[in-house]
């Protein structure tokens, strides 16, 4: 493998087992964890992707227990900052040249 | 399966799960990962699986041979079969139609007109990918840098390992061979950074390359004659942001998911339009195609060791043939000579050592975008139309919103960030316990999910 010090030294493997036992405890807490939390802010993605299935017995029982979840979710005020963020993004994609162009001040007009 | 699925998320955090609970059994856990890399793989058409298995096993056999032969040229013979082996199995499946429809073609014009059997050939996701890992692993034995002691699982796993299987990194069996012999022992700071990778892969695909194929670069390029030449140079640019960013993000999350389950891929991107020369360039962009392409095909022509002329010859021909290795079409071969016609010229001008500057770095990103018309255009016929369409200065935006605008210099400043900013962040992480790293994780990711459009295209380089 051609050097590379940075990755070299971020890729150092844990020096005994009980390191690596430690590391790999810490990464799966953080992906279960991160995967609780995004079920909760981001119940919404799993619905979407439920709904874009093709509508059969097992997808539909997922895609309607996802939903009422969502709806919790939703009650719980939780699927609030993804919807912030997403209206925010959405009125910027709308934005056009014209909506940005400085307005001329009633003095501009009267002087020409 | 695409990376930025729901699909693959639970995919990957059962293979994650399953290849640490099998971690005291390296045997069973390779075994087990080389089985999900087939599901991965036959996910699009279980059918592609076959020939997955068939070159993999092809491969090894040819390996064996090498390690067994004693002589030199016995050797040297079982290394030229297996490349003539994997180059024929990638011509017969991404070249045989243009071959034929090319020859067709001009005997039809000399007035030779035969039948030709043209087959209806599909192309397996991700053959010119592991095709030259299969190159890499019997020229490696030949030159008695892979373990000879390496067994069939090992070869299977190194050939279809499914992070970089249908799009890269192309992985060297010498890198990657050697770290299956025992279990990995995890890195924390490589866990967060492959963490990172993943959220920073899944923001360079969803959100900017995708929204800016879709809002500008597809419409334009598939008719540049309704746009004018604002849209036509953003559509430039936006292209090779997207394309960018699309194929490093793939590598990001393939280097990511790798450093998860303990293994280690080169970096295959760095920052590549800070280039200031077309050298440069290529020790930025695509790392590991391009060094493969100098260990294997440069190199092995003669290098710069023949001479001015074979030094430019060979230059020549190794980006013709790296052009035609992207797809088998006339815009491709175009694009890779004009790549090795940059690289030669800057070489007989002696401009790749010469100093850094502004003007060289806009002169090799243009130069770099030309080639880019050429890769993204369907035919000459469309890059010439495109290029033709520059010249309507009198044509009002059509295409280009200060979004779309923003989101092009976006995807551009990238290349001003730190070189090396992701590593610094992944040992910070790294130091955080782990409810605090899976906040800010979540919160990263809950951004990306936010802000991407519904459905995503899949990577620009599954074509390839």
């Amino acid at each position: 493998m051609r050097p590379d010090p940075e990755r070299d030294a971020i890729y150092a493997p844990a020096v005994d087992d009980i390191r690596h036992a430690r590391n790999r405890i810490w990464t799966g807490r953080c992906l279960v964890l991160g995967a609780l939390l995004m079920a909760m802010f981001n119940a919404e993605g799993v619905v979407r992707w439920a709904a874009s299935q093709p509508p059969v017995w097992a997808v539909e029982t997922v895609r309607l227990t996802l939903q009422t979840w969502e709806d919790r979710m939703d009650q719980a005020g939780l699927t609030a900052p993804r919807q912030l963020i997403g209206e925010r993004y959405e009125a910027l994609k709308r934005l056009q040249w014209a909506d940005i162009e400085p307005e001329t001040s009633e003095d501009e007009t009267r002087s020409r | 399966m695409l990376f930025p699925t729901f699909v693959f998320a639970v995919f990957f955090l059962i293979v994650f799960t399953v290849a640490w609970g099998l971690e005291r059994e390296n045997g069973r856990r390779k075994a087990f990962l080389l089985a999900a890399s087939y599901v991965f793989y036959g996910w699009w058409d279980w059918r592609f699986c076959a020939l997955l298995f068939a070159s993999s096993v092809l491969n090894w056999m040819i390996g064996r041979a090498i390690a067994v032969t004693p002589g030199n040229a016995g050797r040297t013979a079982w290394m030229v079969i297996g490349v003539i082996a994997n180059l024929i199995i990638l011509g017969l499946f991404k070249y045989y139609g243009f071959f034929l429809e090319n020859v067709s073609g001009l005997l039809s014009d000399l007035g030779l007109e035969r039948d030709y059997l043209f087959l209806q050939i599909i192309l397996p996701v991700g053959i010119s990918f592991y095709t030259f890992q299969g190159i890499s692993y019997i020229v490696d034995m030949k030159r008695g840098r892979a373990p000879a002691e390496a067994g069939l699982v090992d070869v299977m796993l190194y050939i279809s390992f499914f992070p970089q299987l249908v799009a890269g990194p192309i992985v060297r069996a010498a890198d990657f061979l050697p770290q299956l012999r025992a279990t990995p022992r995890l890195s924390r700071q490589a866990a967060a950074l492959g963490l990172l990778l993943i959220v920073w892969g899944l923001f360079k695909k969803t959100v900017i390359a995708a929204e800016i194929a879709e809002g500008l670069v597809d419409p334009v390029f598939f008719d540049p004659s309704a746009y004018g030449s604002v849209d036509l140079l953003f559509a430039t640019y936006g292209y090779a942001v997207q394309i960018y960013c699309d194929f490093s993000a793939y590598s990001d999350i393939a280097i990511g998911c790798a450093a998860l389950l303990g293994y280690r891929f080169q970096r295959n991107f760095d920052q590549p339009y800070r280039a200031c020369s077309f050298q440069e360039f290529w020790r930025r962009w695509h790392i590991s195609l391009s060094t493969w392409l100098r260990d294997y095909l440069y190199i092995p022509l003669g290098g710069s060791k023949g001479g001015t002329f074979s030094t430019y010859r060979n230059l020549f021909v190794t980006m013709l043939l790296g052009g035609l290795w992207h797809g088998a079409a006339w815009t491709f071969i175009a694009w890779g000579a004009l790549h090795g016609a940059a690289l030669a010229i800057e070489r007989a001008l002696g401009l790749a050592r010469s100093r850094r500057s502004l003007i060289s770095l806009i002169l090799v990103f243009h130069v770099v975008c030309l080639g880019w018309i050429l890769f993204r255009s369907p035919d000459f016929a469309g890059a010439a139309a495109y290029l033709a369409s520059f010249v309507r200065f009198d044509q009002p935006l059509e295409a280009l919103t200060p979004f779309l605008a923003g989101l092009t210099v976006l995807g551009l400043a990238l290349h001003a960030l730190p070189s090396r900013g992701i590593e610094a962040a992944a040992r910070a992480l790294a130091r955080l316990p782990s409810v605090a790293t899976a906040a800010i994780l979540t919160g990263l990711f809950l951004i990306v999910e936010a802000l991407r459009p519904e459905g995503v295209a899949p990577f620009i380089y599954f074509q390839f």
